[in-house]
């Protein structure tokens, strides 16, 4: 009975103990010491440029702008080539928007590399880190395919091989000039004799190019024009009308050719020398088909990404180009 | 599916044609009827009703539920018939019975004003065991009274609180969680009619006046196929009937709430009519009163008729109208209103055909919830949910045992926007179903109650069909001094109620059917339990349970202030233990009640946007509650009553904030806006849920005198809420980084008069 009673005893004074340890604690940790997450990254590594940009603010103890404290200044910002290890320390700098507010950002001179990992790497002295990490975005194989029809509206269709996620900003650039200058050669008539009978060949004039002015540019938008195919990013040139463009651009009168190749001229007779073709376009990186997921971020928030500008060149069969009035050297 | 339902209805017209067929076959008498009280015509349940025979033979049975009882196998002679209930004077009569003879028998009991003193409490106690089973506590009017109020007006809300098990976040909100479920998980029912938001934004009060609350049955689980549309818990109110004799009526004057009912015989003996009008008063006396402002005002209007139409029949109707509006924030920053207001009528035809064996209940209800939430005077959010409903039952009793079937049917309506900028939704969804369940007395030692229900509904959400059980043994019989029970059961939820989980100063639900051919929420209830009288005078009920739970859906807000990203579907479990020790003399009344529990929620990782993420995570939601202690105690010494009251709640779960950014949107590498926008605020969150607020405890004690003049009796009440002031928290508002505390210290004086 005794043995109960110092039980009983001992129990109520445990649960005395108890909640006067933890019932009176009345304290609310709202901001934990070591947060999982520490700075808000926002910006992007571009492949064809020698400068990216990042903005960096701190996450701060109040909701209050005013509340973002120097935690910002001092901060090692440093990229690195997950493949060759090379680091590069971002620069900050210091904008003034609007005459009233400052907005840092980090810069680096360097260049991107296609199909390469990078991590960016956001520190200060206290221990807090954030990274981020993303992979610039592959150059495509091009494929050109045949042209659709050789009668009228040519158009020819382009494939940017493996391609998961669409082109943007498209532009299809033409080198052509002008024919400056052309020969001739005069072929004499020929006589065949086999066995009884008698071939006359006519006299003919070859003409060729032997000339042509400097080569211009002439770049016509295509912006999004295309579809996600499973064998990659495929859209269609618009030859006839883009040489529509190309003639105009060299103000030829559209009379000095004709819509479609049946009755086509001598090639080399035409006023204009298509060189070659190029297209240019944009790809993202992955993390902009995920905005808002924050999963290539660790311990902090934002946006990461990289961006790339490529461009592909081909020239066009002669069947093609006769088709489309250009000379031919 | 279609099936099933064939099947039901078959096993239901075979029962009902078999059952009828029953008395005929028996070569004795049968004796039906239904006891009431005779003041106000409530049906009395756990009345022991009684026929000696002229050799001493005892025919006995006590009543069920909407006081039925049926005494058979009663050979021809005359008997002695009795009927005892505690706080009635007994009705005795004398009857004879011929052979295979069906009688009919309505008894009415009258108050017995001079035992309702001192035997009141032990008997009370002793009456509550007759149904007692896993899962299910009876609540009398008089235990309304025990809990201190910071009024005189009793409240079931505030009595609720006291039962292990049941947990609020708050006292404001009118939120309350059960055994691990949410507030949207549980139906209560006022008279039959379901309330969507069945409590006052102050958590003392429910939206109906306690005063005239007969009894609840509380179903923390395990509840019967009586009841279906919620997965967590059931509270089955039934509302005193208005006195059939006089005009008696009273009102009463409190800080908090002032209340006024009167109660008129419309027709004597026959018809009544109660009404009551709460309404706040808090907004207006609070800047005096406590120095500083509760900006909480609400109320209710209850009326109730009720009618004895012939000697087999009765019929009821009752209206609710309810109404709150507060800013639980009260920040002088940032006003965070919300508003709801209750619509419900619905009425009751009740009949016990002399030559039908069974009881036939019909009802029909429609029941209303309009609720706002407003942002800085913006209103953010609205819903409008409407509800329509007819129900016929059929009660059969077998002795000891009956059988319930019921058919159901009803169309809700639905009218929701959870976005400012986003156009309302509406939706209709019918549904219609029926269960049947059997209440089986097998031994003195063993009873078992099976039931099933089907509910079939439209707009694609599927059928639900839901099997359950409970059982309960008794090793001593009826008598004995301990029960052990048991209870199992499926239960789905098709219409679900969204609220902001993140906040839970945020109190707007928006109710809405579950999404077109979505896994409808699901909860399987396993409940063990054991009940004994330890003394003569000391009662301990012990309950375990397990719920696993699967499709909850749960809201995903962004880190933005209160915008809704996604309505997601999470998996979990809630389980623990529930411990209630009651003490009861004449003069005392105690009870300690501790319950440990565990929740846990299981969902998809998502962005702040709602973009699916890889991977799950797991956290206890914000109402897990690991531990909760109640101390009750009252003391009455006539004319004075002293009540006690210490709660104590373990730290709830809230989610640490890693800090504030600004969030800038870089959708296209084109536009470099992003690098000198001034962006989003945004709210960076730790880890969901991982840690806890500071635990809450509270002492509320109050003294009452009575004055028993000769037209009244008055009753004067002092008290203190939050006796030693405990400034416990309700929410910590991240964007303002400003603490919210629930209730000061309030002292109160009331004052309610009783014209007898």
């Amino acid at each position: 009975m005794m043995r109960q009673r110092m039980t009983g005893k001992r129990l109520l004074g445990g649960l005395c103990l108890w909640l006067a340890v933890f019932g009176c604690d009345n304290g609310i940790e709202v901001f934990p010491e070591d947060p999982d997450r520490a700075f808000n990254i926002h910006g992007y590594i571009y492949v064809g440029d020698s400068l990216s940009l990042v903005r960096v603010t701190p996450l701060r103890p109040g909701a209050d702008a005013e509340a973002a404290d120097d935690r910002v200044q001092n901060l090692q910002v440093i990229s690195e080539d997950l493949v060759t290890g090379e680091q590069v320390a971002w620069r900050d700098t210091v904008l003034t928007v609007d005459d009233t507010s400052a907005v840092r950002l980090y810069y680096a001179d360097f260049r991107g590399q296609p199909d390469r990992p990078y991590r960016l790497t956001v520190s200060d002295g206290e221990g807090r880190t954030t990274t981020a990490t993303t992979r610039t975005p592959s150059l495509p194989a091009l494929d050109v395919g045949e042209p659709s029809d050789l009668v009228a509206l040519l158009r020819l269709p382009l494939t940017l091989e493996g391609l998961r996620q669409a082109a943007t900003n498209i532009e299809i650039e033409y080198q052509a000039a002008l024919v400056t200058g052309r020969d001739s050669i005069r072929i004499p008539p020929d006589t065949t004799i086999v066995g009884s009978d008698t071939t006359i060949t006519p006299a003919k004039t070859t003409y060729f190019v032997t000339d042509v002015g400097p080569l211009e540019t002439i770049s016509r938008v295509y912006d999004t024009g295309g579809q996600l195919l499973t064998q990659g990013w495929v859209m269609n040139v618009r030859l006839s009308t883009d040489r529509d463009a190309i003639y105009a651009h060299f103000n030829k009168d559209r009379f000095e050719y004709r819509y479609n190749c049946t009755d086509v001229l001598d090639p080399p007779l035409f006023p204009i020398y298509l060189d070659s073709i190029t297209v240019r376009f944009d790809l993202k990186s992955a993390e902009w088909q995920k905005v808002g997921t924050e999963e290539n971020i660790e311990q902090g928030h934002g946006f990461f990404g990289s961006y790339a500008t490529y461009e592909q060149r081909w020239k066009l069969s002669d069947e093609v180009q006769e088709c489309l009035w250009f000379a031919i050297r | 599916m279609k099936y099933c339902f064939r099947t039901l209805y078959g096993m239901a017209l075979a029962f009902l044609v078999a059952s009828t067929a029953l008395p005929a076959a028996a070569q004795f008498a049968t004796l039906r009827g239904q006891v009431v009280a005779a003041s106000d015509g409530t049906p009395l349940q756990g009345v022991n009703v009684a026929l000696t025979g002229p050799d001493g033979q005892l025919i006995g049975v006590g009543t069920g539920a909407e006081g039925l009882f049926v005494l058979r196998r009663i050979t021809p002679g005359t008997y002695t018939l009795e009927a005892r209930f505690i706080g009635f004077i007994p009705h005795t009569d004398t009857l004879t019975f011929a052979f295979g003879e069906r009688r009919t028998l309505n008894i009415e009991l009258a108050e017995d004003a001079t035992v309702l003193g001192e035997m009141t409490v032990e008997d009370e106690r002793a009456g509550s065991d007759v149904r007692a089973i896993a899962g299910l506590e009876t609540i009398r009017a008089g235990d309304l009274a025990r809990v201190p109020m910071p009024g005189v007006a009793p409240d079931l809300a505030a009595y609720l609180l006291t039962l292990p098990g049941i947990v609020s976040t708050g006292d404001q909100g009118g939120q309350l969680f059960v055994r691990g479920g949410t507030a949207t998980q549980n139906l209560v029912l006022i008279d039959g009619i379901p309330l969507y938001q069945p409590f006052h934004i102050v958590g003392f009060y429910a939206a109906f006046p306690g005063n005239l609350v007969s009894y609840a049955d509380v179903y923390a689980g395990g509840f019967g196929a009586r009841y279906g549309g919620r997965i967590s818990s059931v509270v089955d109110v039934a509302m005193r009937n208005g006195n059939k004799r006089r005009v008696v009526g009273s009102a009463s004057l409190a800080p908090f709430l002032s209340t006024v009912h009167l109660e008129v015989p419309v027709e004597p003996e026959k018809v009544s009519l109660v009404a009551s009008v709460r309404e706040s008063v808090i907004e207006r006396v609070s800047p005096d009163l406590l120095g500083e402002r509760l900006p909480f005002r609400f109320g209710d209007r209850f009326v109730k008729l009720h009618a004895f139409l012939n000697r087999t029949s009765n019929f009821s109707a009752t209206m609710i109208h309810s109404f709150d509006e507060g800013d639980i924030q009260a920040s002088d920053e940032t006003t965070q209103q919300s508003t709801w207001s209750n619509f419900a009528l619905g009425g009751r035809y009740f009949f016990l055909p002399d030559d039908f064996p069974a009881a036939v209940q019909l009802s029909v209800y429609g029941t209303r919830l309009l609720s706002e939430y407003s942002l800085a005077e913006i209103e953010e959010r609205r819903s409008d949910v409407q509800s329509y409903n007819m129900e016929i039952a059929f009660t059969y009793l077998l002795g000891d045992s009956q059988v319930n079937i019921g058919m159901f049917a009803g169309s809700s309506l639905f009218n929701y926007r959870l976005e400012r900028l986003n156009l309302e939704t509406k939706r209709d969804v019918s549904s219609g179903g029926l269960y049947l369940s059997t209440g089986l007395q097998l031994t003195p030692t063993w009873f078992i109650e099976p039931g099933l229900r089907m509910q079939s509904f439209t707009s694609g959400i599927g059928t639900a069909f839901d099997p359950r059980v409970r059982i309960r043994f008794q090793p001593g019989g009826p008598t004995g001094r301990t029960s052990f029970s048991a209870a199992w059961g499926i239960y789905h939820q098709q219409i679900i109620g969204i609220t902001n989980d993140q906040s839970v100063t945020d109190v707007f639900t928006a109710w809405a059917p579950a999404p077109k051919n979505s896994r409808l929420p699901k909860a399987q209830h396993y409940i063990l339990g054991v009940r004994s009288r330890l003394l003569p005078w000391l009662d301990l009920s012990l309950e375990g349970y397990y719920k696993p739970l699967t499709n909850i859906f749960f809201p995903r807000f962004s880190d933005r202030v209160n915008r809704l990203v996604a309505l997601e579907q999470a998996d979990g479990k809630a389980q623990g233990v529930d411990v209630r020790l009651e003490a009861g003399q004449a003069w005392f009344f105690g009870e300690i009640g501790y319950s440990l529990s565990y929740v846990e929620y299981e969902m998809p990782r998502a962005g702040f946007d709602g973009t699916r993420l890889t991977g799950t995570e797991r956290f206890n939601p914000p109402h897990d509650r690991r531990h909760q202690l109640n101390v009750l105690a009252q003391v009455h010494r006539a004319p004075y009553t002293f009540s006690v009251r210490w709660q104590f709640g373990s730290g709830l779960p809230f989610t640490q904030i890693n800090g504030f950014y600004n969030r800038y949107f870089v959708l296209d590498p084109d536009d470099e806006d992003f690098f000198t926008q001034e962006g989003q605020l945004s709210v960076s969150r730790a880890e969901r849920y991982a840690e806890r607020l500071p635990p809450y405890h509270r002492l509320d004690v109050s003294a009452e005198r009575v004055f028993d003049l000769s037209y009244a009796v008055l009753t004067l009440q002092a008290g203190v809420i939050n006796a030693y002031d405990r400034a416990n928290i309700f929410d910590y508002n991240a964007f303002e980084n400003r603490r919210i505390n629930q209730l000061p210290l309030i002292p109160s004086v009331g004052l309610r008069v009783e014209v007898k």
